[in-house]
């Protein structure tokens, strides 16, 4: 995906219309549809907002993040996956990365 | 349901895969390289009621864009971050496998147990405990039905 595809994307998740962003951003909304485009990007500062609006980080948005995970498991802390666990899933991703993946 | 849940998955272009989890995880939802896949744990299918929860919460992590980087959290922040966006995907798997005003025709017709409701939507008790913990279906309770 593209910059702008990214920015489309996670700004359509998070159910936030062009004009509303643009808001937010006290930019007009052509710039953000711009950079939806690929027509422009945005700053440094920009990217800093948007990222913090659309709570995604910046990596994200540049193309830059390694993979991204979520779980469903059957332990009451959400937060604290067991070593094997975490074993288990990058195991997982480098078999999906090697099956899908571009890489 | 179950069909329903698959029909999404075809329709966002997310893809299945069966892996040998550890026990308690039940399934991984991935996004690598701009692909979106679903990894269940081998076995899970025996249940088409485990399989249709554990579906809707890995689609709660995809429509809500709840994930975070595959390893363990390294500070307090990245684990409040962790656990934040667990809770946000398990609050859309509910209300999937919940709508309000089934919920609410659900109590009408005096089914109040959890095992009940359970059996009622035919998804695991834990998902009837965690919903109406939530303080929308507290609110939407105290409106009166």
């Amino acid at each position: 995906m593209t910059f702008g595809e990214r920015l489309r994307h996670i700004r359509k998740k998070r159910g936030l219309s062009l004009n509303k962003l643009a808001e937010l951003l006290n930019v007009a909304p052509i710039t953000v549809s711009r950079w939806e485009r690929n027509q422009r990007e945005p700053d440094f500062g920009t990217l800093q907002k948007l990222s913090e609006i659309l709570d995604i980080s910046i990596d994200y948005l540049l193309g830059k993040e390694d993979a991204k995970i979520g779980t469903s498991l059957n332990l009451e802390d959400l937060s604290d996956l067991p070593d094997e666990a975490i074993k288990s899933i990058e195991e997982f991703i480098d078999f999906v990365r090697k099956k899908y993946g571009k890489k | 349901m179950l069909s329903a849940i698959f029909e999404i998955l075809e329709k966002e272009d997310i893809n299945l895969e069966w892996w040998d989890f550890p026990d308690y995880l039940l399934g991984v939802y991935v996004e690598v390289d701009d692909c979106k896949i679903i990894g269940l744990k081998k076995g899970i299918d025996k249940s088409n009621r485990k399989l249709k929860c554990v579906l809707a919460e890995e689609l709660g992590h995809y429509f809500t864009g709840s994930t975070y980087k595959s390893k363990n959290p390294e500070n307090y922040r990245e684990k409040i971050e962790i656990s934040r966006k667990e809770y946000r995907a398990k609050k859309w798997q509910v209300f999937y496998l919940i709508p309000e005003e089934k919920f609410l025709e659900a109590i009408r017709k005096g089914i109040t147990e959890v095992w009940e409701l359970a059996e009622y939507f035919d998804v695991d008790e834990e998902v009837i405990r965690f919903y109406i913990k939530l303080t929308r279906v507290r609110e939407l309770l105290k409106g009166g039905y």
